[in-house]
């Protein structure tokens, strides 16, 4: 079981993968809904996992990713991708992210990318 | 997955990014360069497309993905934004709504032209782009050639057959004194696997955590460039064991298996044997206990979705609760004791504070129905080939969500009437003296218990005396008639049934609807309409509109045995008159009051219920407006002035009935009839 925080701007998407998460066992301790707010509330919830959107208004995936990465070295962050995000993405594995899922999300792979990183 | 449960938050949520793509957009027609913008269309595009994927809806996914990539190369200004792309896109999100609203009926939308033109216009920008890459992979390709023959022996899982450069044999060699294994790894991606290249930089960056990449095949920028099938092999230097580099490498999702192989170098004549190195770098996906202390401060969430069936149950729920505290309060009162009178005080203000946070729950901001406008005046004003500035003000003056789906259709109709009717093209205006470009507003505030909606223009407003030669020729009224009416009272005929003050009937506004049915709509609502115009000048209609339907103000009226409500908003006064001062006109009975002649209707044979034997001296009259005039009904009691809560008559065998918006149940547990003045007399 693990502590997850999901940031996405689409509360459709949050919904997804937090019924993905809970319903295989693992606590979303929260969510945020564009990057500004996830690295708020990465430091105060300091959750096991993160699932990172990468587009979102106000502050991108990306440099939320860098933030927490900077805030915490340590931090385990999965990138939630599109297809046609390749660059995008190769970018946030170089900032540090653990892995990466791409929409539309299959509920295996979900659970997959998560037991990989805990 | 079954992805049905998620319908609904799909639509809702679908609607606020369509919504957000057509604002920003028709921002960008006045701005085309406004980067906030396009960001936010890109963003609203491409959280949709996600969205529709992970329901399965490839068609919006599908034209979602293309607005995305439209609006990419936008962004990177390789794409000029001029009308075309604007209308382009337009007609995406025209076909987007259609596509949103028909999930799950099973209709289909044809967007195979739209995706085709827009295919086209991204391709027009992308060829420039496509030859920089084309002359990137070249250069890397040279690079890679320089290569010394070495003979390698590869044994177990995988055989690789690789010649090494001078570099990489002194790297190889130094790596080998240093105690490390020369491993070659085969990464088998999943077929499934779409971003193979990020994935392949997961793997790149795992193991070179663990090691030094001497070689890979293909070159790490091929990998990059995503030129590779589903395999890759990493020669790497590294100290750990063959099970740490495997379950290091395998660790990547969608990554189906990693065949391992210890290089022996002959010429260099390294030992093969495998160092047990126990203290190494942390592997990236080591574990680590620093996470695992956790504070306990979720925040809660800020905001939920409620289906607004639920807000109508907990608002009938509340009626039911207060209907029983009155109830309550009358039952004790007859008991003559005061044991309870503190506790029935405190149900009292439990009930109210329940009674207002139901009802400021289902208010909702008015912005979600003016937001769908600024694209509405925007076509019709380019149909119609008019200049026209749209305001909207107070979107955030909030409305129970029933008077808000209400009153769409009604404002639709006031809006087309300003465009169509009211504001005049360019060339008119300028004749005019005006400027070129018309002004429309929409404005919402909040007055006292009600919200005030404003339609106002500054078009060419309303000729009493067309008014009234149009009355006349449509059979509204005699010539005689027409010609006695004041001119303020000239501009209410537009509300008449059957009248329509266009000129020509066009294709926008001027059939069926008239306004006769926006007055009735908010009528029916508890609202009023009053216009305001003059010509040349322009025209303003007012809304009036209650905060909430569920619960109304009534005047609580007897008729023999019976109680009836009457809403409070048609109500304009009571009197009590003698019988004696009763006439008939034309076999209607009136009564001069105020001066002013006022029809007198006795409930009690409308209702149908029996008259009292013989007419008291005195009787009492509510005076009712409707439409504007002046009715008086006589009933037998006045009880005073109450909140009823209404119960609609919705069902099957009581939709129809006319006369009625509803009953109420009373605090002695009777049922009173709700009285409709629109449709009841």
């Amino acid at each position: 079981m693990a502590k997850v925080m999901i940031v996405d701007d689409a509360a459709f998407m949050r919904m997804v993968i937090k019924d993905i998460l809970s319903k295989n066992g693992h606590e979303v301790v929260g969510e945020a809904v564009d990057g500004l707010d996830a690295v708020q509330k990465y430091s105060e919830l300091k959750p096991d996992v993160v699932f990172m959107d990468i587009v979102m208004p106000n502050m991108e995936g990306t440099e939320a990713l860098t933030k927490i990465m900077g805030m915490d070295p340590n931090a385990k962050v999965i990138m939630c991708s599109s297809i046609g995000q390749q660059s995008v993405v190769t970018e946030a594995i170089t900032a540090g992210a653990q892995d990466f899922i791409i929409k539309p999300f299959d509920a295996t792979k979900v659970l997959e990318a998560l037991n990989n990183v805990i | 997955m079954d992805m049905s449960e998620y319908k609904d938050a799909f639509n809702a949520e679908s609607e606020e990014h369509l919504q957000e793509l057509n604002n920003s957009l028709l921002e960008l027609e006045q701005n085309p360069g406004d980067m906030e913008h396009i960001n936010s269309m890109f963003r609203a595009a491409h959280t949709l497309k996600g969205m529709a994927a992970t329901m399965g809806f490839t068609t919006i996914a599908e034209l979602t993905h293309g607005m995305e990539d439209l609006m990419d190369k936008v962004r990177k200004h390789s794409i000029l934004l001029d009308t075309s792309i604007i209308d382009t896109l337009f007609e995406c999100l025209d076909n987007l709504e259609a596509l949103v609203e028909s999930v799950g009926s099973g209709d289909e939308v044809d967007v195979s032209n739209l995706k085709h033109k827009m295919q086209k216009l991204v391709e027009s920008s992308s060829n420039e782009e496509d030859a920089n890459i084309e002359s990137d992979s070249v250069k890397t390709d040279q690079e890679a050639i320089k290569e010394s023959p070495v003979e390698v022996d590869v044994e177990v899982d995988v055989e690789v057959d690789v010649e090494f450069t001078d570099v990489e044999n002194e790297e190889i060699g130094d790596a080998t004194k240093n105690g490390s294994t020369i491993i070659a790894a085969k990464v088998i991606i999943d077929d499934s696997c779409v971003l193979k290249a990020a994935r392949s930089a997961l793997v790149v960056r795992n193991a070179s955590n663990i090691g030094n990449i001497i070689r890979s095949i293909p070159s790490l920028n091929d990998l990059e460039d995503e030129k590779f099938d589903l395999e890759f092999t990493l020669v790497l230097a590294t100290k750990e064991d063959m099970e740490t580099v495997r379950s290091t490498l395998v660790k990547v999702s969608e990554i189906k298996d990693v065949l391992l192989s210890v290089i022996k170098m002959e010429d260099t004549g390294t030992e093969d044997e495998v160092e047990d190195a126990t203290n190494t770098k942390d592997s990236a996906s080591g574990g680590n206990t620093e996470n695992a202390k956790k504070t306990d401060t979720v925040k809660s969430i800020q905001s939920v979705r409620v289906n607004i069936e639920r807000l109508d149950n907990l608002m009938n729920l509340v009626g039911e609760l207060i209907i029983n505290k009155i109830r309550i309060n009358q039952q004790v009162s007859e008991l003559g004791t005061n044991v309870l009178d503190e506790a029935l005080s405190d149900l009292d203000r439990l009930t109210n504070e329940i009674q207002t946070e139901v009802m400021e729950s289902r208010m909702v901001p008015i912005g979600q129905i003016f937001s769908r406008f600024p694209r509405m005046v925007r076509d019709l004003a380019k149909t119609e080939e008019k200049k026209i500035d749209f305001i909207i003000e107070g979107k955030d003056i909030e409305l129970d969500r029933t008077v808000l789906d209400e009153i769409g259709d009604p404002l639709v109709h006031l809006l087309r009437n300003s465009v169509d009717h009211g504001i005049e093209g360019p060339e008119k205006r300028i004749q005019l003296g005006k400027s070129d470009t018309g002004t429309l507003k929409l404005s919402a505030y909040r007055l006292r218990n009600s919200v005030i909606i404003e339609v106002e223009d500054d078009g060419k407003g309303m000729d009493p005396a067309i008014l009234r030669r149009v009355a006349v020729d449509k059979g509204v009224m005699s010539r005689a008639e027409a010609d006695k009416l004041s001119d303020s009272d000239v501009i209410n005929l537009i509300f008449a049934p059957g009248f329509s003050g266009a000129e020509k009937v066009t294709d926008v506004s001027g059939r069926g609807v008239g306004m006769d049915a926006v007055r009735s709509k908010i009528e029916k609502l508890g609202g009023s309409v009053t216009v305001e115009s003059e010509a040349d000048k322009g025209s303003k209609i007012q809304l009036q509109l209650p905060l909430t339907v569920a619960i109304i103000q009534s005047l609580m009226v007897r008729l023999n045995d019976e109680v009836y409500a009457v809403p409070l908003s048609n109500v304009v006064r009571d009197v009590g008159i003698n019988a004696s001062d009763i006439k008939t006109i034309e076999r209607q009975e009136v009564i001069i009051h105020r001066e002013k002649v006022l029809p007198l209707i006795r409930l009690h044979n409308l209702l149908h219920t029996p008259t009292p034997a013989k007419d008291k001296e005195k009787l009492i009259v509510v005076v009712v407006e409707k439409m504007g005039n002046n009715i008086g009904l006589i009933v037998d009691e006045l009880l005073g002035q109450q909140e009823v809560i209404i119960k609609t008559l919705d069902s099957n065998i009581l939709k129809d009935t006319k006369g009625f918006a509803g009953a109420t149940i009373l605090g002695n547990g009777s049922v009173a009839l709700i009285l409709d003045i629109a449709t009841l007399i």
